[in-house]
């Protein structure tokens, strides 16, 4: 157990009973995990891993069925400790109001007073592209600027520690870009980030460090250098008689294939070691399709 | 408080459509009233069942807050944000209790007027009916809200009705006056041996019952909610 953690899940389980033990359904089973402070968190898995279990579980929104876990040195569900946490749930719903006003709630909501108030809600309506929208209820909002305001509303009390569930999810090339951006100035102010996403390019893009949960269990964590770059493999490019070819051979054919290119008249262009991709990792751990990135 | 007071007001406007409604029903029976040619006896008797309705309007908001806000997930967003349990609670039982207060008021002030109109000169126990029947709709209001933390609206409905009025119900069907115990089921009771001129006719011991019994629903409603998951997984 690391005490400095941010965030952290120590055995968590979490099981669903239905009426009379039918459709009895297990989200989380002995899930363990912890998010230093000031890194970004990359939390993968396939649709019904447990992503959104165990983050609701995090913010108190539902208890665990055994263990626990800290938020920023508080137990999971610590309501002043919430005041300190920005959060942004996936398929967001607000009150109808117009987004200003709302952002402006939901900074109130975490006792928040104006001018810090006022100040940070004109800044984030400038960031995140919303100032023209700003009087309109986000009830006529489409789905990827009511992402925005869901990124307002989660970053209005400048958290240290932000989690987002698929931030990205409804947003254009731009809105992904500016989001991306907006998480790498977050860590660099030293902030904490617990980033959940379909959305593999994205993860590998901003992530630290990975976890990918399948079927409720962390079945793999690590920076993406140790998760990517474990193959040992290399992918050889040589010209012979005018011809680029690509060899991938293994690391401990190396020294054999380029002696084989050379005797037989060839150069070598390049060595290159094969990085598999976060995709191919994704799909030998869960067996299942993530979503590709626009 | 500054959270109740958002979570209160933003229940209200949320709700705003069936206010309107509430607000013209009562606003369309003044002016009925003010054209049909109504007498005295047929304005109190209307204004003892507005008195009425308040407490069962308040009642059917109340008991479908916490699901409606969970059907909609905005839940998700507030409760994420550092506030506490009860005082999400004590939010949208306040949003249902203004919600009723504004509605009597203008049950208060068409009534007012009509009686100004047909003669009377004092008029403050038209509002000390209403105050009698507000207070009824903050007991209800906790009843209520207790109910949906973990009941659907309807098992709620009918629930917050056994538990406000059943002990009151079998008392006045033995005959007796209902137990000051039963506050809600009191109010709604003398209401209609109230009357313009005389203004509430039941006293005034219930009213710190009343409010007595609304803390502990309110606190109870508090203990159950932080038991309950807020939401289910969507995965």
């Amino acid at each position: 157990m690391n005490r400095m953690a941010a965030l952290e899940f120590q055995k968590v389980s979490k099981g669903y009973r239905g009426w009379f033990g039918r459709n009895a359904f297990r989200a989380l089973s002995d899930f363990s995990l912890a998010v230093q402070p000031g890194e970004i968190f990359g939390f993968l898995g396939p649709n019904g891993a447990g992503k959104t279990t165990a983050i609701h579980i995090a913010l108190g929104l539902m208890s665990p069925t055994s263990g626990g876990g800290v938020m920023l040195g508080r137990p999971f569900g610590h309501a002043r400790t919430r005041r300190r946490i920005g959060f942004l749930a996936e398929n967001i719903a607000f009150y109808h109001r117009p987004a200003e006003k709302l952002i402006r709630i939901h900074g109130r909501l975490n006792a928040m007073r104006d001018p810090q108030l006022a100040q940070r809600t004109k800044e984030l309506l400038d960031t995140l592209e919303l100032r023209e929208a700003a009087g309109k209820p986000v009830s006529k909002f489409s789905r990827g600027m009511l992402q925005r305001v869901g990124l307002a509303q989660a970053l209005v009390n400048d958290p240290e520690l932000l989690i987002l569930d698929e931030p990205t999810s409804a947003l254009d090339t731009a809105g992904r870009v500016t989001v991306r951006e907006l998480l790498l100035r977050a860590k660099a102010q030293g902030k904490t980030i617990f980033l959940s996403s379909h959305l593999l390019s994205e993860i590998e893009l901003v992530c630290d460090r990975i976890g990918i949960l399948h079927r409720g269990r962390l079945v793999r964590q690590g920076t993406p250098a140790e998760l990517l770059e474990t193959r040992a493999e290399s992918e050889i490019t040589a010209l012979h008689a005018g011809t680029e070819t690509v060899t991938r051979v293994p690391t401990t054919e190396l020294r054999r294939t380029i002696e084989m290119i050379w005797s037989s008249g060839g150069e070598i262009i390049s060595i290159t070691p094969v990085r598999r991709t976060l995709e191919d990792l994704f799909l030998e751990l869960t067996g299942d399709a993530p979503e590709k990135s626009a | 408080m500054t959270a109740v007071w958002l979570i209160a007001l933003n229940f209200m406007r949320q709700h705003r459509i069936v206010a309107y409604v509430f607000l013209a029903w009562v606003l369309g029976f003044g002016v009925l009233a003010v054209f049909g040619g109504f007498d005295a006896g047929d304005v109190l008797a209307l204004f003892h069942q507005q008195a009425v309705y308040g407490v069962i309007y308040t009642l059917f908001l109340a008991a479908a807050s916490v699901q409606s806000e969970r059907q909609s997930r905005r839940i998700i967003a507030v409760l994420a944000k550092g506030i506490h349990r009860h005082e999400y609670l004590a939010g949208l039982m306040l949003g249902s209790v203004l919600m009723t207060g504004l509605y009597m008021v203008t049950v208060g002030l068409v009534n007012s007027y009509l009686a100004l109109r047909m003669g009377f000169t004092d008029v403050t126990g038209i509002w000390s009916i209403l105050a009698a029947a507000a207070l009824a709709a903050v007991v209800v209001a906790a009843i209520a809200t207790m109910f949906s933390t973990f009941a659907h609206p309807m098992v709620g409905t009918i629930g917050a009705i056994l538990v406000a009025g059943l002990p009151a119900g079998l008392q006045a069907l033995k005959g007796g006056e209902v137990s000051l115990f039963a506050p809600a089921a009191h109010v709604l009771q003398q209401v209609f041996h109230s009357d313009f001129s005389r203004g509430w006719a039941g006293g005034w011991t219930f009213a710190p019952i009343a409010l007595a019994q609304a803390l502990v629903f309110w606190a109870l409603a508090g203990v159950i909610f932080a038991r309950k998951d807020v939401t289910t997984a969507i995965e």
